[in-house]
């Protein structure tokens, strides 16, 4: 039997953190107005 | 599968040169986006949206693709694997989702270039031309996270490379 793997990473849970959080920031930024395509006010 | 040791000298060499330049062209566009927004001549305003197109289009664009290419078939080609340590896949989370995000940008940039060819940009781009800003500095910040993580390779095995390396020690004992 394989011996259990070590648990994860105190970097890799830091990573993963901030990871989530910038998701989250960029979609209340979305959510809030700041679209990816911005102001366009001409574009057909 | 295991490489060569020539040919995976080779991808290696590929892979970092692919690496680095995408880092130093998003950093030229970094420096073109706050030309963009800080400049009071409109004939340079209009110049640095033109040639941001430009090199995102024919520079940025295609060393986005490139080590999303290598990368892959380096880890595989190697004992290092592509989903055995965490570092490796921290790294390919972070060139996908680069590339992702700078494909979503390409309309917004490609905007920007006809109204400064037109010369018709206003205070009401002022929004979109800060955003390149925002969006480029995170850029530069998420690759040069992902050039450090290729250099210093943190310790940490996933489950799944855990597995395989037992497997391969269990296959490899008599």
């Amino acid at each position: 039997m394989p011996q259990p793997p070590p648990s994860m990473p105190r970097w890799v849970k830091v990573f993963g953190i901030i990871f989530v959080a910038l998701i989250l920031l960029v979609v209340a930024m979305h959510l809030a107005g700041f679209n990816f395509g911005g102001h366009m006010p001409h574009m057909p | 599968m295991t490489m060569t040791r020539g040919l995976r000298k080779f991808v290696l060499s590929a892979h970092i040169t692919f690496a680095v330049s995408w880092l130093g062209a998003v950093a030229g566009f970094l420096a073109l986006a706050i030309v963009g927004v800080t400049s009071e001549d409109s004939q340079i305003v209009r110049a640095v949206y033109l040639a941001m197109e430009l090199i995102t289009r024919f520079v940025i664009v295609p060393l986005s693709f490139a080590p999303l290419i290598t990368g892959p078939i380096l880890s595989l080609g190697t004992p290092w694997g592509l989903f055995r340590h965490y570092w490796i896949l921290a790294k390919l989370l972070i060139t996908v989702l680069s590339t992702i995000i700078l494909l979503i940008h390409m309309q917004p940039i490609s905007y920007l270039s006809s109204e400064a060819a037109k010369g018709a940009l206003t205070s009401g781009d002022l929004q979109l031309q800060i955003q390149m800003i925002v969006a480029s500095s995170a850029a530069v910040i998420a690759l040069l996270v992902a050039n450090i993580l290729a250099v210093y390779k943190p310790k940490g095995m996933t489950p799944y490379g855990w597995r395989k390396q037992y497997e391969e020690r269990t296959l490899s004992q008599p």
